[in-house]
């Protein structure tokens, strides 16, 4: 039995058609996109095919579009590059750690941030939002779909809110392509990061779309690339690997996320046949939240032994987020949408991909009762 | 290359090593974990980056704790400068840098400077050759961080870093040295050089784009600068790009094997670049005639353009820069060649031609002839030669 990879949100497989696309760049097309001669533009033009691919996924334009070594760069660059020295901001308690690293460190530099509570669901608090406009921010960052939850923002609705104030947003939509519309709203200021590796593109790449006319000061100097919002020698072969994931999303946005949804409602019967008391966290209606991540807990069975008991069985799950499945600790996420301590121990996360096969899921929910029942103390 | 086209451009980028695409083709298929995870595909992951760590420590003789992985030379620079002034947290920090550092230092410079920083400007000579006893005064006034190149992009004239960051150190200053173009042409030892962070880049030495390294020396006063989730033991938030990082792990291993003979090819290259440019008229070429990394030859062609002559080589294969990629795109003469006092007449001229391991003699002796035949044309149609003459 091959293993069976359900950690799509921590990083996906690299889709096949994306390496084709990659391979000449890395392998025979040696030109710095800054060089004149033919090699140099021809690393160019795959430069700015890759942008167009980008910008048409989220509807914007190209020239909105900087590429990055990652989300977590697109993320330091968007909220260190806007935050003004001693500004204010509000950002949710549910981001993921980079965007939070990024609040405390402008915060030891003299910023204010306001942490924007979230409820049962995970959902933003928009009084607590309204609160924070009305009492004047700078900035507001708000993820769009959570990595460890899924729990989908309105977005869109508080892209209007911030817009209205002349509020500058930040949303880190990393989790969104392909499992949910990500046609960008008409923004005030604003950016948006994504990642490639989340969406089977490869890592070492990410994209932040930076509504025209944002004033957002570049982190990386030294060289002028990126219209001189981000320096360094693009990494091209990736940054085409991005535009090709990009594109393949756009295209098959609606058949992915109608193959996510089907292989979510397949994977929770089948485990709750096993295992009838199984909870999941996050919002119960499914319009508030992208399909394929499922936030689970089994009582009576701790998180981290299930995890490296299926791990064995040949089935790679994860605890919260796998960025900070270095140590366990009880997720900042389930904790600020009050899950107690004991519980939060006790959830895993189970991220489908939108080619996980019914096979592989059933197998899935088989392990994981089994090594559930393996695991349970007893009551 | 492939198609007959010869590529004279290594400073700028260099095509990955045939091992080192074949050790990325692998893990770009089935090694796709995220290192952080805890299973058994992301543990697989994270040694695989782990084995890369050692390799790139060997090359320059750090312990593998010593070792960044970032996206590239340009962050780890920003890294470094960036992190030490950061670290000091001086009431007025005093950085120094050289006049011909690659075009990222003078640019973290700027923007250190539009932060109270005092950036002094170390000048060089006319062979490119720094200032000792400019150094020594300005080490007087107590720099935090002194920023230096091990080898110059351009025109290839190595610093004596050794001496520099010995000087620097016992000054009380932090010493960061951009090695990026030294990479297989010198042995770069950072117990020998004596400095606290050096920076590489992947793909100026036969390894991808989106990956570079900064070592930073166990105690060095520094600080992390791209931060998200603790990755690279807290000093480089962010998914560990993982076949870059295995990438630029199997080019360090080759380009740490085998230094003396490539310096051998390379030399010998140089020396054939140099004497039949030398036959063309009123020709200069730039930087010491000893103490640079070999494969590396500027060359300036009196009262023509040397974007010119690229381009026209460019039509017939030959792929050369005028000066550094990175200000390829810009217009104005090269900082370096300022710096270095070329005249006017010859400054707007510069050709720069960069070899790699694999190039060929008889691709160098065609390139030279489609240069010399360029500038001869260049030179007849060129009102500006006779005006530079009157």
């Amino acid at each position: 039995m091959p293993r069976i990879y359900l950690d799509h949100n921590a990083t996906t497989p690299l889709d096949p058609r994306v390496l084709d696309a990659m391979l000449p760049y890395l392998q025979s097309e040696p030109g710095n996109p800054s060089s004149l001669h033919a090699e140099g533009r021809a690393a160019r033009r795959a430069v700015e095919d890759a942008r167009e691919h980008v910008a048409a996924m989220l509807g914007k334009d190209a020239r909105e579009v900087v590429f990055t070594s990652g989300a977590t760069e697109a993320n330091n660059l968007a909220l260190t590059g806007m935050v003004p020295a001693g500004g204010r901001l509000a950002v949710s308690a549910v981001e993921h750690p980079s965007v939070l690293a990024c609040v405390e460190l402008l915060e030891s530099r003299g910023a204010h941030a306001v942490r924007l509570g979230v409820d049962r669901d995970g959902l933003v608090s928009d009084a607590e939002l309204e609160t924070a406009l009305d009492e004047g921010v700078d900035v507001v960052a708000v993820m769009a779909a959570n990595n460890e939850v899924g729990t989908l923002q309105p977005w869109v609705a508080i892209a209007r809110q911030c817009h209205a104030r002349g509020v500058a947003l930040h949303v880190d939509a990393v989790q969104m392509p392909g499992k949910a519309p990500l046609a960008v709203p008409d923004f005030g200021e604003g950016t948006v990061s994504l990642s490639a590796h989340k969406i089977g593109g490869p890592k070492g790449v990410g994209a932040l779309w930076v509504r025209t006319d944002t004033r957002v000061r570049a982190q990386i100097v030294g060289g002028g690339q990126e219209r001189q919002r981000r320096a360094g020698t693009e990494n091209v072969a990736a940054i085409v690997g991005m535009g090709a994931a990009c594109r393949f999303v756009a295209d098959e946005a609606s058949a992915r996320m109608s193959a996510l949804r089907l292989s979510e409602e397949a994977f929770l019967a089948a485990l709750r046949a096993h295992v009838p008391d199984v909870v999941r966290h996050g919002p119960r209606n499914a319009d508030m939240r992208i399909p394929g991540t499922l936030n689970l807990r089994i009582p009576g069975v701790s998180g981290e032994p299930l995890l490296l008991g299926c791990d064995l069985e040949g089935l790679s799950l994860s605890l919260g987020s796998a960025c900070s499945s270095g140590a366990v600790e009880p997720s900042h996420v389930l904790l600020a949408m009050g899950v107690n301590k004991v519980e939060n121990l006790e959830s895993f996360r189970v991220s489908l991909g939108w080619d996980t096969s019914p096979d592989a899921l059933r197998a899935a929910a088989g392990i994981i009762a089994d090594v559930a029942s393996r695991n349970r103390r007893c009551p | 290359m492939s198609d007959g086209t010869i590529y004279l451009d290594n400073n700028a980028t260099t095509r990955p090593h045939p091992s080192v695409v074949e050790a990325m083709n692998q893990v770009l298929g089935d090694g796709f974990g995220n290192p952080s995870s805890i299973h058994g595909i992301g543990e697989a992951a994270r040694h695989r980056v782990e084995g890369a760590r050692a390799q790139v420590a060997g090359l320059i003789g750090a312990r593998e704790t010593e070792i960044v992985f970032t996206s590239c030379a340009t962050e780890s620079i920003n890294t470094a400068m960036r992190g030490v002034v950061d670290a000091a947290r001086a009431e007025r920090s005093r950085v120094l840098i050289t006049s011909v550092e690659h075009e990222a230092v003078h640019d973290v410079g700027t923007w250190l400077s539009s932060r109270g920083v005092e950036v002094g400007v170390l000048p060089v000579d006319g062979d490119g050759v720094l200032d000792m006893d400019r150094l020594d005064a300005e080490l007087a006034h107590g720099p935090v961080l002194v920023s230096i190149m091990l080898a110059n992009n351009e025109t290839g004239v190595i610093t004596p870093v050794a001496e520099v960051a010995r000087r620097a150190r016992d000054a009380g200053a932090t010493v960061h040295v951009d090695a990026v173009q030294a990479v297989g042409k010198l042995v770069i030892d950072v117990e020998t050089l004596g400095v606290d962070l050096l920076s590489l880049s992947g793909h100026k030495f036969h390894a991808p784009k989106g990956v570079g390294v900064l070592f930073v020396r166990r105690g060095a006063r520094s600080r992390p600068f791209v931060i998200g989730a603790g990755q690279e033991g807290g000093r480089r938030g962010g998914t560990e790009n993982v076949p870059g990082i295995v990438g630029i792990g199997v080019a360090a291993e080759h380009m740490g094997s085998g230094i003396e003979g490539r310096r051998t090819h390379l030399g010998s290259l140089t020396a054939a670049i140099e004497e039949r440019l030398l036959a063309i008229s009123d020709v200069r070429i730039n930087g010491a005639r000893e103490g640079r990394v070999p494969g590396t030859v500027n060359v300036c062609f009196k009262g023509i353009e040397g974007s010119a002559v690229v381009l026209t080589a460019a039509r017939e294969g030959v792929c050369l820069s005028a000066g550094s990629a990175c200000a390829a795109a810009q217009y104005g003469g090269s900082h370096v060649l300022e710096a270095m006092g070329v005249p006017f007449e010859y400054l707007h001229g510069a050709v720069r031609i960069s070899c790699c391991e694999t190039t060929t003699m008889a691709e160098v002796e065609r390139a030279c002839e489609v240069i010399t035949r360029s500038v001869a044309y260049l030179r007849t149609m060129d009102p500006s030669t006779s005006l530079g003459e009157s």
